[in-house]
């Protein structure tokens, strides 16, 4: 696959509250190749907004704190760079989606307004240029009679256009990763469908590099080339997404995967759900964050916090898992689905 | 039309309009939130309604509870045989223990400043049930204990709890009263996935248990199959399609359920979502609109040529759909026409 375009090393980030301080990252590392999507999955507060408001050197500090790591962009340290260094690449070459796009576009300025502002500062266009870049982009990402929509304002487009509105402007210079923070999770299935499709259309047609944040496995399943799990700020599970739905090794991934339902299928006597509560990040537990809620707990899992260990060589793909029952689970699981054939 | 006995609720041709605002000079226009539905829920049924934003899911819900101000109402609710649509607010109050709400947003839902064992003993309270306080204080441990929240935090404040424990909250709230219907608007939705399994089974376990009966209303299809026993699809205040869980997934008749469960995504990637998908064009329109004939007929993959004329009607019986394409037989058509301008994309 080449070079990695973003490689994230070793990234610990912290808040300090009144209450104590918050491990919201811990050693969290990832490599991004060009043109590919990588999913991020994890539940409220496991670190996976955190991980990428980082990298774009958007986390607030104080009360956020980098303790440690990188993240390589093109010989840089993004970590390691100022405000105003920053300035060159935030919005130009790595961009960003977020998941309200009614709270990310200003009420008070018209779509053109925002959408140029991007462009005439990147790009050095004139504001001509930038109108015509922008109407460009509105076509692009499918809104009817850009060029006299443009002028209003973001009231007057209903949810699925300001989505389409905040892809376009992410894509005006261009950039070599966009990160989408759940971005279609305030949207209905049918407008979802079609935002989907769209960035699927400009990855292909531009060759950007996608970093997807989803709880949606279906989402998942159907946009990511690979997928990391989150759990309790730490990476438990990365692998492309066939394998890690086919054969999931880390006791959360799995949970994730067996408590989601699916419509295209009769419905299970009972959802198989995790059982407990998500881990306070105030005081995480010793050694496996996910020990109290897993079910392979065993006395080893509180000693230590579990290596992320590379398994899977049917694979050319790497296939990394942070469970020491790793290898029992897998036995388990083929033992069992050799008994119920698989349906 | 308070009919066989063990229907919990009855909603005969309901229709909710909204004043919309006025524009010096024209007349009056009507917010069409919900334009003519009918169904019935049975005791100890669930029944899901599913649809896009502002389909009046909610609205719906709103209707059953009488909670809807300032609006034209027309039609009939009967709740447990009696008639609740012309009551009054304080001729409501002694109907509002047959039926209760679990909202959405447990964040919101919950009084921040009430102790949870105060929030969930206080509808008991209001209908003076379970004896004295001893007595209410000891429902309240049960009910805690049946919805899995530790009684011994009776005297901690929402915000100590996370979202899913919030949430069963707002469920024992429900139940303290003993009603026999609860309407659940987006109840798991905020939920992350694992404790919104947590809440599923809750809610199925009770039916179990209690007999109560469940509309619940959801976007995410696949937590409404996986629920209800009957699913009604809505579209621009209507319902379109109303039918038994499986029938309805595993065989959709009306081009809206099929062109929403197309755009479903499924947690498999080898299941090629894409492949099938019909992408409709377009988004749903205002409900301000007065349509002659079929409301979906404009965005229809399988439109016909008196569609935007002629109202379609629900029509059959265990599995209704409104649509002209199946207007001629109320019979089964087990192949559908064909289509004429079908976008699917390979």
């Amino acid at each position: 696959m080449g070079q990695p375009v973003l490689q994230v090393k070793n990234l610990e980030v912290e808040f300090v509250t009144d209450d104590g301080i918050v491990r919201a990252v811990n050693d969290i590392s990832f490599d991004l190749y060009p043109g590919e999507t990588l999913g991020i999955v994890g539940e409220s507060g496991s670190g996976k907004s955190v991980t990428n408001l980082t990298v774009l050197g958007l986390i607030p500090q104080p009360p956020g704190r980098v303790v440690s790591g990188e993240a390589l962009f093109d010989e840089h340290d993004l970590l390691e760079l100022s405000h105003r260094q920053f300035q060159t690449i935030r919005g130009k070459r790595i961009a960003m989606i977020f998941q309200d796009p009614m709270t990310a576009l200003n009420p008070f300025l018209s779509i053109q307004e925002q959408l140029i502002e991007v462009s005439m500062l990147h790009l050095g266009h004139t504001r001509a240029q930038a109108i015509d870049h922008a109407v460009e982009l509105l076509e692009l990402v499918g809104i009817p009679a850009a060029a006299s929509r443009i002028t209003e304002y973001p009231h007057q487009f209903s949810g699925g256009m300001r989505q389409r509105v905040m892809i376009a402007m992410a894509l005006s210079c261009e950039p070599d990763i966009l990160i989408a923070d759940e971005p279609t999770t305030a949207l209905d299935v049918t407008i979802q469908a079609q935002i989907l499709d769209l960035l699927k259309a400009m990855q292909d047609k531009r060759g950007m590099a996608i970093i997807f944040i989803t709880h949606d496995l279906g989402v998942v399943a159907s946009i990511c080339d690979r997928v990391m799990v989150m759990y309790g700020g730490r990476k438990v599970e990365q692998a492309d997404t066939k394998t890690l739905f086919a054969s999931a090794r880390h006791p959360y991934t799995l949970g994730l995967l067996d408590s989601a339902p699916r419509w295209d299928q009769p419905q299970q006597k009972r959802l198989q759900a995790i059982e407990g509560q998500p881990p306070d990040m105030m005081n995480l537990p010793a050694g496996c964050a996910f020990a109290p809620r897993c079910d392979w707990k065993t006395d080893e899992c509180s000693a230590a916090v579990p290596e992320l260990v590379s398994i899977g060589s049917e694979t050319t793909e790497s296939h990394v898992v942070a469970c020491i029952h790793a290898d029992q689970i897998q036995q388990a699981r083929s033992a069992s689905s050799e008994e119920v054939p698989h349906a | 039309m308070p009919n066989s006995e063990n229907t919990i609720l009855s909603v005969n041709d309901l229709k909710v309009h909204f004043p919309g605002k006025r524009k010096f000079g024209q007349p009056q226009r009507w917010i069409r939130a919900v334009d003519g539905i009918n169904f019935d829920v049975k005791e100890g049924e669930t029944l899901g309604l599913v649809g896009e934003s502002g389909c009046g899911k909610s609205t719906t819900a709103r209707a059953i509870l009488n909670l809807i101000h300032r609006a034209k109402v027309q039609g009939t609710i009967h709740l447990n045989g009696t008639r609740i649509d012309n009551l009054s607010d304080r001729a409501m109050i002694s109907h509002r223990r047959t039926v209760q709400m679990v909202f959405q947003d447990p964040f919101a839902s919950l009084n921040p400043r009430m102790m949870v064992g105060n929030i969930i003993r206080e509808p008991m309270a209001n209908y003076k049930l379970f004896g004295d306080k001893t007595g209410r204080r000891l429902e309240v441990i049960r009910l805690m204990e049946l919805v899995g929240v530790s009684p011994q935090y009776m005297n901690r404040y929402p915000h100590e709890f996370s979202g899913g424990q919030r949430q069963r909250i707002g469920i024992a709230r429900a139940l303290a009263v003993q009603p026999k219907l609860i309407i659940c608007d987006e109840a798991v939705s905020a939920l992350d996935v694992s404790i919104q399994a947590q809440v599923i089974n809750l809610l199925m376990d009770l039916q179990q248990k209690l007999g109560v009966s469940y509309v619940f209303i959801a976007h995410d299809l696949a937590v409404v199959r996986h629920i209800a026993h009957r699913v009604g699809v809505m579209y621009l205040g209507k319902i379109v399609e109303l039918a038994d869980s499986k029938e309805l997934y595993d065989s959709p008749k009306h081009p809206y359920t099929t062109a929403l469960l197309s755009a479903a995504p499924v947690p498999d990637p080898l299941v090629d979502v894409r492949a099938n998908r019909i992408t409709l064009t377009g988004e749903v329109p205002s409900p301000d609109i007065e349509y002659e004939g079929c409301s979906f007929a404009d965005r229809c993959p399988q439109v016909l040529g008196h569609c935007a004329s002629t109202m379609p009607q629900l029509s059959g019986t265990d599995h209704q759909v409104s649509c002209l394409l199946y207007e001629d037989d109320n019979v089964d058509k087990s192949d559908p026409p064909n289509s004429n301008s079908a976008e699917v994309f390979v």
